[in-house]
């Protein structure tokens, strides 16, 4: 598998793209939070399981929640921070990156040269964090890219 | 760094078995000799598989391990930022599976003692792993036609990948050699939208 050996036709390709973001939907983008997310919604029925015989002794009648509902409340916990990030809308890498991707996304290139230029992308950042002692080259090296996408899509 | 992770497997799986022991302590002093042998130490068991299960994900190797794995057993030349995500991403479905299977096993120990809860519970852990199944195939579909990476949602996806492959090892981040590019897939050039429409 060392190189590439092309057997995505067109319409697979594009298939394929929305299969992956269609599962990562449904496992919220982590499959080992959501693991762990339904184990701990498992504990939660256990614990409620036993304190509701103990509450509805002492008058207090708040009914057994199914189990999907304890599983719900495991997976909203432990994607909690993702959640969170969601609401505050913050870039998942930097801005720079984020305005960039934007950018070729909504320059009006062929579907050919978008996936190019995003692979461009990409193996512009490898070689910065492979070859640069630190993180603080990556700032410059896109500053110049986004230059270059602007002035192409002018 | 074998070792050194041998060690943390070893001592996070202590810490698991406190934590469980400490359960049943705290549970016995506040409910009392009798509640507590009617609870059925159903506490420190769930506090036993949510660690285990905690254990299990999260000691897998890290980013950069699974680069020098893969730069060991495939050569320098084979070392490509989207296969290096692709082995991460299966060394993660494995993990993900097992606590999925412990998941199931012990769904089916509760409908065996109060004989209800096994299949939900059952359904949910192999739903849970057939999409996390599906989602490495889909993966290895793509990163083997060389597709990985060219849209915006993977490109997002690797560099996310890759920043935190630089944060997590800065100090070792691509010794011996370099992390290799994607491979540039020849494609045929086509007419912008626009221009087809003109024509």
């Amino acid at each position: 598998m060392s190189q590439p050996a092309g057997v995505l036709s067109q319409p697979g390709n594009k298939v394929s793209a929305a299969a992956l973001r269609l599962l990562d939907g449904l496992l919220v983008r982590n499959p080992e939070r959501t693991a762990i997310g339904v184990a701990l919604g498992v504990a939660i029925d256990g614990i409620v399981g036993v304190f509701w015989p103990l509450l509805a002794s002492r008058g207090v009648h708040l009914g057994r929640p199914d189990w999907w509902a304890s599983v719900s409340i495991g997976l909203v916990v432990v994607h909690l921070p993702f959640v969170i990030w969601s609401i505050r809308n913050k870039p998942l890498i930097n801005d720079e990156l984020e305005s960039l991707m934007q950018l070729i996304e909504s320059t009006n290139i062929g579907e050919v040269e978008k996936r190019a230029a995003y692979r461009k992308l990409v193996n512009r950042c490898i070689d910065d964090f492979s070859l640069s002692n630190g993180p603080g080259k990556v700032k410059g090296i896109l500053g110049s890219e986004i230059e270059a996408v602007r002035g192409h899509s002018d | 760094m074998i070792h050194e992770r041998r060690l943390r497997i070893i001592a996070g799986f202590f810490i698991v078995w406190g934590c469980a022991i400490a359960m049943e302590a705290v549970t016995l002093s506040l409910l009392g000799g009798e509640t507590w042998s009617r609870s059925n130490h159903v506490f420190s068991k769930l506090v036993f598989m949510i660690g285990l299960s905690c254990q299990l994900i999260f000691q897998g190797p890290s980013r950069s391990e699974v680069m020098e794995r893969l730069r060991r057993r495939s050569g320098a030349e084979a070392c490509r930022l989207d296969r290096v995500y692709l082995f991460f991403n299966i060394d993660r479905t494995v993990r993900v599976v097992i606590v999925v299977v412990l998941l199931w096993i012990v769904g089916a120990l509760m409908g065996l003692v109060n004989g209800q809860g096994a299949w939900p519970l059952t359904g949910t852990a192999v739903f849970l792993a057939l999409i996390a199944g599906l989602r490495t195939v889909v993966i290895f579909a793509r990163v083997s036609a060389g597709r990985f990476g060219a849209t915006q949602y993977e490109a997002r996806e690797l560099l996310v990948f890759l920043s935190g492959m630089y944060k997590s090892s800065q100090a070792q981040f691509d010794p011996p050699g370099r992390l290799r590019r994607l491979v540039e897939v020849a494609e045929p050039v086509t007419a912008p939208h626009n221009a087809q429409v003109a024509l």
